[in-house]
Parts: structure tokens; C-alpha cells; sequence
């Protein structure tokens, strides 16, 4: 169902309506219902899928839950200190014999719709939200597994978490103790949230129907055209802008479904917290996509990096090679490994490696050699807490991301070779005044965009100093209040962009 | 032992004043390679074993808490 249709919209009243309407204790089976209602409207022969993976993962951490309790309670009653941790062994190795089958199951069924286009001519459709409701289970069964929650009793409260409507399109991705508690409690009925929800709506929409649809525009012809005789430096815009596009498609729509859960008086996620002010690599993962890298720190990189294999390399390297070095490099090996998965779960492709690779090893090196680098500092007289110096920071890590973005852009090995060699031998930066109006926009949206840029960056650094932008427009005059609310409408009504067969729920994480 | 901890803290992270920080999980003041490093100079030290399952920001926001961690390890293993 299309965010921004008309049916969506009636969609969302009447479910409102319902849900307030409901007495508090039973409000979340409305959203249940509702949620199951939306997924069935997306596509009805995917719902026994995500059903199948509610109830497997529900038995699964279930079971789990019992197997907590013996070595919680049972177990403890046991005097002989040898024969209890035989038990306790016996039944953690029971524990993991459940999780690894679960996780098998889950993990394949995600698998084998992601890579159908590798040996079908015409690849499967993706279930909505396949990847993110994966994850959010799995994460769901681990957290049991470490005894950090204790498993949901009620296979329908369960089945709430798994599908909430809002979240199931691209996340964010929840752990049970965030969302959980927040999709049952009692809550009134506030007119204070359904207004904010309804501008950080607003405000989503903006991003992604003027900025980043406007962005697409440019990229796809940029990209779509011949790249042997496309400049370099056109090139390099075209992923520049591309780094807006996604930026603006996906926090805009996290904002979208933000606000509409912030209706049911249900806080999601941060999802983004201003990537592109980032000064380290590692500061940027940490501002985009935040659930998932959470995710993966939790479930992947953790475990891997605190292996027992992992503790041998360190205290290996530790004694060849010193502190430093015995220190960060399990755990630099360990952010080549996830990051390797992170780009191939964006596509099975040689290019999404590469970009794995890029992001992995850059991570590794940065921590490998800090002391080096603080010795230049240290050499060179370098102030780090100046202006210039944290500008120079943040435009590093764009252009490292922007590099990245070569590998995940490029439609194959040949392609890839081109988009570099034409940036870095055949640059002619004249092309960008000569040439722009080639690649599908015009002046005035060239115009429309950047204003649009120049709002964003204004809010951004707005928030970036601590301000609270809703809660400082709602201490503005009410008048003021509907003269932004109007104007925003308006622009979105008049500077959006609205080609033929648009899609406005095609959100670029949509297909995960 | 506390001041076991705090020294083991000040190697990984000299620039941070380990005795008044309070959230250096929610403020972002360590990052993952810096936990990695934490949970094996813990380990190390005290002849413990932190499991993935311990990694909450509640055991980790602040040397009080790290060092009560590192106690209910060596008590309950």
C-alpha cells in the first residue's frame, strides 16, 4: 500500500480511530490487525510466510524460555558444584542445537529469496520487509537464547512485534525490550503526538518526494548513459547525488513511518542521526542505519570478535607484535568479516564485496594505525579541535563514502573500471557547467534542489546543535505552526516530483 | 581491584576521565573495538570470562559498573 495514496490514508484514519476507540488493554490487537491487514495488501501470498516465521521463531524462544528457567531455578538446587555445570552444559548445548536450527531456517528462507535472480530468469518477488523482519526475529530468538529477556508468553503479542506495520516496510530494526513494552502499554489518546507524528510525516515527504526523487532523476540518467564518454567529474556528481538520493529516500521514509507510529503514541528507533557530519568512518556507521549496525555489532561482530579463536590471535599478536596492535586487530578482522555480510546482504554481487571490503578494511586500518597517525599529529603540530580541522574531517569521510558508493553502484566488473578510470583520468570539470542540463534536469530543478538541499542542511545543523526541531516550532505561534505545516504541503504538492508509473512506496530499502 | 579496572580503562582510552563518566556506552564514548579491547584486558586481568550475553550497555556506561561486572564473574563465573 502506497504511503502517500489515498487509500493508505483512509487506511491510517480508520485504524486511528479504532485504536483510540478500543479500550486501552486491548488497543494493540487493533494494530495487529491493522498490521496484518497492510502486510495482506502489499502482497496476500506472502503473509503464511511471515506467519511461518512468527510461529517458528515464537516456539523456538518459547522453548528457550524453558530451558532458561532450569538453568535459572532447577539447576541452582543442585549442591555438587561439578555435577551442576555438567548439567548446565548439557543444556546450554540444547539451547544451541534449538538456535542454530532456527537460525538456519530463517536464515535460508531470507537466502533463498534474495538470491533467486542467480538461478531464476525471473527472479522471485521480495516478501515486504523480508530482511527486517528477519533480522528483528532472529535478534528476537539470540536476546532469549543470552537469557537478556524472557520469551513472550502470548503468540498473538508476539506476532504484533514481528509485523508492526510501520516498521515491517525498512525497519528500523527493534529489539524486544525497545518496541515490546511500548506495543502494549495502556497509552491516552494525545492530541500532542498525533501532530507531531503528522509533521515528522511531513517532513519525510519532503525529503523523499522533492529532494530525493528529484535526486534519482539525475542519477539514473547519469548513470544510464554511455559511461565511456560520460566525464569524470559528471560521474562524480552523479554519486554525490546519490549519496543524497538514498540519504533523503530512506531517513525520509524512516521519518514517514516514525511519525506515523508516534500517532499510535509509539516511539521507533533512531534510525539516522545526520550521517554526512560524521569526522571518522566509524562515526558514520554509527549515524546511519543505526538498528542495523547495532544489530550486527550484537549478533555478528561480537560473537565473532570475542570468539575463542579470535582471543588466540589477539594474545598471538599481543606478544609479536605488542599492546596495540594484540589489541585491535581481532576486532579489526572481525569489521572486515561484517562488513563483507553487510554488502553482500545488500546484493550477492562482486561489487557489493568490494564494497564490504572498502568499508572493512578502511575501518581495521584506521584503529590499526591510530598511534601512527597520532604521531604525525602529535610530529606536525596538527589542532584537532578547530573548525577547518573537523570540516576537513567530515569531508574525508564523505569522500570515503563516496568512493564506496562506486562499488555499489557499478552494474559490473567492466562498468566498475570505466566509472574510475573516467573520474580519475578523464575528470574535464567543465562539463559541469557545460553538460548538467544533459542529464534529465533542468535549471529550475537544479534550483528546487538545491534550495531543498539548503533546507535540509539548515535543519541538520540546527540539530546537530541540540535543537528539537518540532518542539521548537510547537513554541511557536499556532498561526506560524500551519503557515510551516501549509508550506511544506505545498511544496511537496508543487516541487514533488511525479513521473509516469511513479511509486511513492518504492522506497530503495523497501526491496531488502 | 577498582583501581585495577580504572588502570586497564586509561590504557585503552587515555583521553577519557574514566572515574567521572557516566554513559560511556550511551554517549558513544567507546566503540566496539574499544569493548573488544576492554572485555580481553578484563579478561586477562582477572582471569574471567565475559560472554557476548554480559555486553549490555548497563555493564559497561561506567567504571562502577564495569568493575561490579567483573566482580559477579569471578563470584558466579
Amino acid at each position: 500500500m502506497n504511503l502517500l495514496s489515498l487509500s493508505f490514508f483512509c487506511f491510517l484514519l480508520m485504524l486511528l480511530a479504532f485504536y483510540y476507540l478500543m479500550p486501552k488493554r486491548h488497543r494493540w490487537i487493533v494494530l495487529l490487525a491493522g498490521s496484518y491487514l497492510f502486510y495482506a495488501a502489499a502482497g496476500l501470498r506472502f503473509v503464511p510466510l511471515l506467519l511461518f516465521t512468527t510461529v517458528w521463531t515464537y516456539l523456538a524462544a518459547r522453548k528457550l524460555g524453558v530451558y532458561n528457567r532450569v538453568i535459572r531455578e532447577e539447576l541452582k538446587q543442585i549442591g555438587d558444584k561439578s555435577l551442576r555445570k555438567e548439567k548446565k552444559e548439557a543444556v546450554i548445548r540444547k539451547k544451541k542445537r534449538i538456535v542454530a536450527l532456527t537460525l538456519a531456517v530463517n536464515v535460508s528462507v531470507l537466502f533463498f529469496f534474495k538470491t533467486s535472480y542467480l538461478w531464476k530468469e525471473v527472479p522471485l518477488l521480495l516478501p515486504l520487509g523480508i530482511s527486517f523482519y528477519t533480522f528483528q526475529t532472529i535478534g528476537y530468538l539470540i536476546d532469549v537464547y543470552r537469557a537478556q529477556i524472557e520469551p513472550e508468553q502470548n503468540l498473538l503479542r508476539y506476532a504484533l512485534f514481528a509485523s508492526y506495520f510501520p516498521q515491517i516496510i525498512q525497519g528500523p530494526i527493534h529489539r524486544y525490550r525497545q518496541l515490546g513494552s511500548q506495543l502494549f502499554e495502556e497509552k491516552k489518546f494525545s492530541w500532542r503526538e498525533i501532530k507531531l507524528g503528522f509533521w515528522l510525516f511531513l517532513w519525510g515527504m519532503f525529503k523523499k518526494i522533492v529532494i530525493s526523487e528529484r535526486a534519482a532523476v539525475f542519477v539514473s540518467h547519469v548513470l544510464g548513459s554511455d559511461l565511456q564518454e560520460t566525464p569524470g567529474a559528471m560521474l562524480l556528481l552523479g554519486v554525490f547525488v546519490f549519496n543524497l538520493q538514498l540519504y533523503t529516500d530512506f531517513s525520509g521514509g524512516i521519518d514517514m513511518v516514525s511519525g506515523i507510529s508516534q500517532m499510535f503514541g509509539i516511539t521507533l528507533a533512531e534510525n539516522f542521526r545526520r550521517p554526512f557530519f560524521a569526522r571518522t568512518l566509524g562515526e558514520y556507521w554509527h549515524r546511519w542505519h543505526i538498528t542495523l549496525g547495532t544489530w550486527i555489532k550484537d549478533y555478528v561482530f561480537y560473537p565473532i570478535a570475542m570468539s575463542r579463536t579470535f582471543g588466540r590471535l589477539g594474545k598471538r599478536a599481543k606478544d609479536r607484535l605488542g599492546n596495540h596492535i594484540g589489541r585491535t586487530l581481532p576486532a579489526g578482522i572481525t569489521s572486515v568479516i561484517t562488513f563483507i555480510l553487510i554488502g553482500l546482504w545488500h546484493d550477492v554481487t562482486g561489487y557489493y564485496f568490494l564494497y564490504g571490503i572498502w568499508h572493512g578494511m578502511l575501518m581495521a586500518l584506521s584503529n590499526l594505525c591510530e598511534p601512527l597517525f597520532e604521531r604525525f599529529r602529535t610530529c606536525f603540530e596538527v589542532r584537532t579541535e578547530c573548525l577547518s580541522y573537523r570540516w576537513m574531517q567530515r569531508l574525508r569521510t564523505f569522500m570515503i563514502v563516496t568512493v564506496g558508493e562506486y562499488f555499489s553502484l557499478a552494474t559490473g566488473m567492466a562498468a566498475l573500471g570505466i566509472m574510475f578510470r573516467q573520474t580519475l583520468l578523464h575528470f574535464e570539470y567543465s562539463s559541469l557547467f557545460l553538460g548538467i542540463l544533459n542529464y534529465g534536469l533542468d535549471g529550475k530543478d537544479w534550483l528546487v534542489l538545491a534550495a531543498g538541499v539548503l533546507v535540509l542542511i539548515c535543519v541538520s545543523m540546527k540539530q546537530e546543535s541540540g535543537v528539537r526541531i518540532r518542539e521548537a516550532l510547537e513554541r511557536q505561534n499556532l498561526y506560524f505552526q500551519w503557515l510551516m505545516v501549509l508550506g511544506i504541503l505545498l511544496t511537496t504538492a508543487v516541487f514533488g516530483v511525479y513521473g509516469p508509473g511513479y511509486d511513492a512506496s518504492a522506497f530503495i530499502y523497501g526491496g531488502f | 581491584m577498582m583501581e585495577e579496572v580504572l588502570e586497564i580503562l586509561q590504557g585503552i582510552k587515555p583521553d577519557v576521565d574514566f572515574a567521572e563518566e557516566k554513559a560511556l556506552i550511551d554517549d558513544g564514548i567507546l566503540d566496539s573495538f574499544d569493548i573488544i579491547s576492554i572485555v580481553n584486558g578484563l579478561n586477562d586481568a582477572f582471569d574471567i570470562e565475559i560472554t557476548v550475553a554480559e555486553l549490555l550497555p548497563e555493564h559497561f556506561n561506567d567504571a562502577e559498573a564495569i568493575w561490579h561486572l567483573v566482580q559477579d564473574m569471578r563470584e558466579n563465573g
